[in-house]
C-alpha cells in the first residue's frame, strides 16, 4: 500500500484546507515543531479508516470553537496497482466515497471494503477501539507506545496467523485443537496431571486390589478346611489303634504288680519299727538297772564321806573352844577399864563445875561494885540538875522582852541623834567662869552646847539671851523621846531591874543555868538511862547472884588429893573404852556361837553316819545288789540279739527302694489315665471335627472362590482395558501436543527470518525467540561474561522501543509476503534511544522502506539525519 | 458382549444395532469394551485428517506396524481408534449441521 496524498479541512488546527501531495513510495520523514499538527495527521489517517463516518463519538476532530464544522480527510493511495480515492467526512455532513479504479462505494459499504482490505474491525457502536484496529494498529505507531506490543499483536493474531499459514502454505489443522480438548478431557477422566490413576480406573484398581484379598482370604479358609480334613483322618486312625490296643489296661495290671510288692514292703518296715521300739525299751531297762548298781556304790562312798566330815568337825570344835575362852577373858578386862573411866570422868565433872562457879562468883561481884559507883554519879548529878533548875527560875526573862528593850534602846538613840542634829549649836570660849548660864547652868571654857527648847543665855552684868532654835519638829521629837523613855522604864521597873545592862547580864545569867541544867539532864541520863531505880534494882540482881553462887560452891565435895585431867580428855577416854568393850564383847559373842554351830553339826554327822552303817550291813542289801547284778547281764544279752535283727530287716529295706516303687505306682497309674483321657478327647475331637466340617462344606467355599474368580478375572480385564485406554489417551494427549508444537515452530519460522534479519542490524550475533503468541521472548546476546539471555519485557524502556519497532517491521514483512497491504506510520517514536542505537535503527528503517511505505513524523528533525531522506516540514504557515 | 475387530462402518453399525435393540426391548445389556476398532486406510482418508492431527494419525500406524514390544503396539492401535472415533463424530455432526 502506498499513500499519495492527504488531504484534510475543518479538522482541528486544519481551519483551512491543508494538502500534503507527493508522498514518497519509500521513506518519508515530516518535521515540525511540537502543535503544528503532526500528530493531527495522523490521527486523520486512522479516522479516516477506523471511524464510521456515521460515528457520533468523534468530537475530538473538531477545531476548538467549531461545533458546526465538518472535519474532511481525503486520502489518495495505491494497493497493488489499483489506485484509490477516499473521501470521508464526519459529524455535521457525514459522507463516506470510495473509488477503486472506475468503481465507486459509498457509506458503509466503503467502510468494510477497506476493513476487508487492510484488515481491522468496526465497533457496533461509539468510537473505533484498539481491540478492532487489527494489522494497522499494529503496524501504525502511536506517540508513546512503541514498547507495547503484546496487546496490538493479539489484536493482529488472527491476520497474522493468516499469513502465516499462507506463506507457509499449510493448513495447520482445521480439527486439531477442538480434538486435543477432547482427548485431554478423556484422558483426564482418567489420570491425574502427574499421571496417576484417577476417577473409574482408580476405582477398577481398587476392587480388584479388594477382590484379590477376599481371594486369599477364602484361599486361606479352604486351605484351613483341607488341613481339618487331613486331621480327621489322622485322628481315626489313631482312635481305632487305641480301640484294638487298649493300651491303658497294660499299665493298670503294672500298677497292680507294683502296689503288691509295696504291701510286703510295708509289713517289713512296721516290723523293723517295732523291734526299735523293743530296743529302745531295753535299753531303758539297761539304764535302769546300771543305775541301781551305781546307787549302791554311791552309798558307800558317801559313808566314807561322811566318816571324814566327822573328823573334821571334832578338830574345828575343839580349835573354836580354845578361841572363845579367850575371847571371854578380853570382854572382862574391856568391862573393868570402862568402869575405872566412868569414875574420872565423873570427878572431871565435879571440878570443872566447881570453877565455872568460882568465875561466876568473882563475875557478880565486880558488876555489883561497878554499877554501886556509877549509881553514885548519877545521884550527884541529878542534885547539880535540880539546882541549875532553880537557878533558872530565879533568873528568868523572856526573849521577847529582852528584844523590846534592845529595840527601845536604838530608837532612844537615834532621836537623841536627831534632836542634836535640828538642835542649835552654841559654841563658846569663854575667859572667865562663872559670868554666863544657860537655862541656867553655867558656862565655862571652851565648849559647844546644843539648844534644843527655847532657852535663855544669861551673862551677868550683861544679861540674858533669848535662844529659840528654828527647827519646826524639835519639840515632837522631845515629846516622842519622852515618851518612849518612860515606856522603857516602866518595863525595867516591871521586871525589877534598873538599867538595860542590868536586864542584859541577867538575861545572860539565866541562858548560862538553862544550859547547865541541860548538860546536868544528859550526864543523868547517860549514866542512868533506865532510870536511877533500874540501877538500883541492878545492884540487888548482882548481889544475889553472888550469893547463889557461894551457895552452891559449900555444897560441893572437897577437891580430890591427887590432879585429875581435863573433862574432854576424861569424856574421850570414856568413849573409847565404851567402843573397845563393844567390840570384844561382839567378837566374844560370835566365837560362842560358832562354837554351839560346830557342836550341833558334829552330833548329827555322827548319828547320820551311824545309820548309814546299819544300813550297809543288813543281809537283805547285800542279796538285793547280787540279784541286780544279775539283771544287768540278761538284759545285755536280748538287747544284742535284736539289734542284729534290726540290722537285717533295715538292709532288706534299703534294697527294696520303697520311694522308687511309689513312684512306679504314680507313673503307672498316671499313664493308664493320661491313654485313657487321649483316647476319650480324641473322641470328642473327631465328633467336633466331623460337625466342622460338614459345616464348611455347606457352606461351598469351593464355590465362592470359584466366583470370585469369575468376578477377579472380570475387573482384570476392566483394569487392562481401562489401563490400555489410559496410555492410549496418554499416548494421543503428547502426541498432538509434540506435533502441535512443531508445526507452530515452523510456522514462526518465516517470522523468525524477518525478526533476525532486523535484530541482527541492531544487535549483532544476537537471537530472538517467539513466543507461541507470536510476541517477542526471550533475547540472547554476547555479554561480558559469554551468551546472556533475558525477556525482552525485563529490557530499559529504549531497548523495548527498539524491539517493538523491528517487531512491526518483522510483522510487515510477514504480511508483505502474504501479499497484504502494509504501510507504517511511526509518530515520534524511538526518542529514548541513544545516538548509536538510533544510527542502527536508522539502517534498519532504511532497509524496511525498501519494501515498504514509512511515514516517519517528528519534532527532532536532526535526530534523523542519515536516514537518506531530506525532512519535509508540516506547517500551517 | 462382543469381542473382535471391526472397521470403522462396523462399529458404526453395531453401535446403530444395539440402539435399535435399546429402543424395542426393556433391558438389553450390552459390553462392547472387548470390541477393538481396527480402521482401515480407507476409513483414515475418509477422515480426512489434516495439519498436526494427520501427522499424529502417521505416528500411531507407524508404531502400529513397527516390530517389538506387543504393548506399545495395542497402546498405538487404541490410541488410533479413540482418534478415529473422535474424528468421525466431529464429521457426523458437521455433516448433520
Amino acid at each position: 500500500m502506498k499513500l499519495l496524498s492527504i488531504k484534510v479541512e475543518q479538522l482541528r488546527q486544519f481551519r483551512q484546507p491543508f494538502e500534503l501531495s507527493d508522498i514518497a513510495p519509500g521513506l518519508n520523514l515530516f518535521a515540525g515543531p511540537n502543535e503544528v499538527g503532526k500528530s493531527t495527521l495522523v490521527r486523520a489517517i486512522r479516522a479516516a479508516f477506523f471511524e464510521r463516518h456515521r460515528s457520533t463519538s468523534v468530537d475530538d476532530l473538531l477545531p476548538w470553537g467549531e461545533p458546526s464544522a465538518t472535519p474532511t480527510v481525503e486520502l489518495s493511495f495505491e494497493v497493488g496497482s489499483q489506485s484509490m480515492h477516499l473521501r470521508k467526512a464526519f459529524l455535521n455532513k457525514k459522507r463516506c466515497e470510495l473509488k477503486v479504479g472506475t468503481r465507486q462505494y459509498d457509506g458503509e459499504e466503503a467502510e468494510h471494503y477497506l476493513a476487508e482490505l487492510l484488515g481491522f474491525g468496526f465497533p457496533v457502536r461509539g468510537a473505533s477501539k484498539p481491540d478492532h484496529w487489527g494489522i494497522p494498529g499494529l503496524l501504525w505507531i502511536e506517540q508513546g507506545s512503541g514498547q507495547d506490543i503484546a496487546v496490538p499483536v493479539g489484536n493482529a493474531t488472527d491476520h497474522l496467523r493468516k499469513a502465516l499459514d499462507q506463506s507457509v502454505g499449510e493448513v495447520a489443522s482445521s480439527q486439531g485443537d477442538d480434538v486435543m480438548t477432547k482427548v485431554c478431557t478423556q484422558r483426564d477422566a482418567l489420570l491425574t496431571s502427574t499421571g496417576r490413576p484417577r476417577a473409574t480406573y482408580a476405582e477398577a484398581l481398587a476392587e480388584r486390589d479388594a477382590l484379590a484379598e477376599q481371594a486369599a482370604e477364602l484361599d486361606q479358609r479352604i486351605a484351613h478346611y483341607q488341613q481339618q480334613v487331613d486331621q480327621l483322618g489322622t485322628l481315626s486312625q489313631e482312635d481305632a489303634e487305641d480301640q484294638r490296643t487298649k493300651p491303658w489296661e497294660s499299665f493298670r495290671v503294672e500298677q497292680a504288680l507294683a502296689e503288691g510288692r509295696m504291701v510286703v514292703i510295708e509289713e517289713r518296715r512296721r516290723q523293723l519299727a517295732a523291734d526299735h521300739a523293743a530296743q529302745a525299751q531295753l535299753k531303758e531297762k539297761q539304764k535302769l538297772v546300771e543305775d541301781q548298781l551305781h546307787g549302791f556304790d554311791a552309798q558307800q562312798k558317801d559313808l566314807k564321806s561322811r566318816e571324814q566330815a566327822l573328823l573334821e568337825a571334832d578338830t574345828l570344835a575343839s580349835s573354836q573352844k580354845a578361841t572363845c575362852e579367850s575371847w571371854t577373858a578380853k570382854s572382862l578386862e574391856a568391862q573393868a577399864a570402862h568402869a575405872a573411866a566412868g569414875e574420872s570422868l565423873a570427878i572431871a565433872r565435879q571440878e570443872d563445875l566447881r570453877t565455872d562457879l568460882t568465875r561466876r562468883m568473882t563475875e557478880a561481884e565486880a558488876s555489883e561494885r561497878r554499877i554501886s559507883e556509877t549509881l553514885a554519879k548519877a545521884v550527884a548529878e541529878q542534885s547539880r540538875l535540880v539546882e541549875f533548875q532553880k537557878l533558872a527560875g530565879q533568873t528568868v526573862l523572856s526573849k521577847s522582852d529582852m528584844a523590846r528593850l534592845r529595840e527601845q534602846q536604838v530608837k532612844l538613840s537615834e532621836l537623841r541623834i536627831r534632836q542634836e542634829a535640828a538642835a542649835t549649836r552654841l559654841r563658846f570660849d569663854l575667859v572667865s567662869t562663872g559670868v554666863v548660864t544657860l537655862a541656867g547652868q553655867p558656862l565655862t571654857g571652851q565648849g559647844e552646847q546644843l539648844i534644843t527648847v527655847d532657852s535663855g543665855l544669861h551673862i551677868e552684868g550683861v544679861g540674858e539671851f533669848r535662844i529659840i532654835p528654828g527647827g519646826t519638829d524639835l519639840a515632837e521629837l522631845a515629846r516622842e523621846e519622852r515618851e518612849l523613855l518612860s515606856d522603857h522604864q516602866a518595863r525595867l521597873q516591871r521586871i525589877g531591874l534598873a538599867t538595860l545592862a542590868d536586864a542584859e547580864a541577867r538575861y545572860a545569867n539565866h541562858q548560862q543555868a538553862l544550859l547547865d541544867a541541860k548538860h546536868a539532864d544528859r550526864a543523868v541520863s547517860q549514866l542512868a538511862p533506865d532510870g536511877i531505880d533500874a540501877l538500883r534494882a541492878e545492884v540487888a540482881t548482882a548481889n544475889s547472884r553472888k550469893a547463889e553462887a557461894q551457895g552452891l560452891l559449900s555444897q560441893l565435895p572437897s577437891t580430890p588429893a591427887q590432879p585429875v585431867g581435863t573433862l574432854a580428855a576424861a569424856t574421850r577416854r570414856h568413849a573409847a573404852t565404851a567402843t573397845h568393850l563393844e567390840t570384844v564383847t561382839k567378837v566374844a559373842s560370835e566365837a560362842q556361837m560358832a562354837l554351839l554351830t560346830t557342836q550341833t553339826r558334829h552330833e548329827s554327822a555322827v548319828r547320820e553316819r551311824d545309820a548309814l552303817l546299819n544300813l550297809l550291813a543288813t543281809p537283805e542289801r547285800q542279796d538285793k545288789q547280787r540279784s541286780v547284778n544279775q539283771n544287768l547281764l540278761n538284759v545285755r544279752a536280748e538287747l544284742d540279739a535284736l539289734s542284729a535283727r534290726v540290722v537285717a530287716l533295715q538292709t532288706e529295706l534299703d534294697a527294696a527302694r520303697p520311694d522308687i516303687l511309689a513312684q512306679d505306682i504314680e507313673r503307672f497309674k498316671r499313664s493308664a489315665e493320661q491313654s485313657d483321657r487321649q483316647f476319650r478327647e480324641r473322641s470328642t475331637n473327631i465328633t467336633v471335627l466331623r460337625a466342622k466340617l460338614e459345616e464348611a462344606g455347606a457352606q461351598g467355599l469351593e464355590e465362592k472362590r470359584a466366583e470370585l474368580a469369575v468376578r477377579c478375572d472380570g475387573t482384570a480385564r476392566r483394569v487392562k482395558e481401562l489401563k490400555l485406554r489410559a496410555e492410549a489417551l496418554d499416548l494421543l494427549v503428547n502426541l498432538l501436543d509434540a506435533k502441535r508444537q512443531a508445526l507452530t515452530r515452523r510456522l514462526q519460522a518465516p517470522l523468525q527470518k524477518h525478526m533476525q534479519r532486523y535484530l541482527q542490524l541492531l544487535f549483532p550475533q544476537a537471537t530472538l525467540e517467539i513466543s507461541e503468541d507470536m510476541t517477542p521472548g526471550r533475547l540472547t546476546r554476547p555479554g561480558t561474561r559469554g551468551q546472556e539471555s533475558g525477556n525482552c519485557d525485563a529490557m530499559s524502556f529504549g531497548a523495548r522501543e527498539q524491539i517493538g519497532v523491528i517487531s512491526r517491521l518483522a510483522y510487515a514483512d510477514l504480511l508483505k509476503e502474504a501479499g497484504r497491504p502494509t504501510l507504517i506510520i511511526l509518530d515520534d517514536a524511538l526518542v529514548h534511544s541513544d545516538e548509536q542505537r538510533l544510527e542502527q535503527m536508522k539502517r534498519v528503517l532504511f532497509d524496511a522502506s525498501q519494501r515498504h511505505q514509512v511515514l516517519l513524523f517528528t519534532c527532532h528533525p536532526a535526530a534523523w539525519r542519515g536516514l537518506g531522506v531530506s525532512p519535509r516540514s508540516i506547517g500551517l504557515r | 458382549t462382543l469381542t473382535g475387530q471391526t472397521d470403522l462402518s462396523g462399529q458404526q453399525r453395531i453401535g446403530a444395532a444395539f440402539n435399535r435393540a435399546h429402543a424395542r426391548a426393556r433391558s438389553v445389556e450390552s459390553n462392547l469394551t472387548g470390541l477393538r476398532l481396527l480402521p482401515t486406510a480407507e476409513d483414515i482418508a475418509a477422515l480426512k485428517a489434516d495439519g498436526y492431527v494427520g501427522d499424529v494419525i502417521a505416528d500411531l500406524r507407524d508404531r502400529q506396524g513397527a516390530q517389538g514390544d506387543d504393548d506399545a503396539r495395542d497402546v498405538a492401535t487404541h490410541a488410533l481408534g479413540i482418534l478415529t472415533t473422535l474424528l468421525a463424530e466431529r464429521q457426523a455432526t458437521r455433516s448433520t449441521t
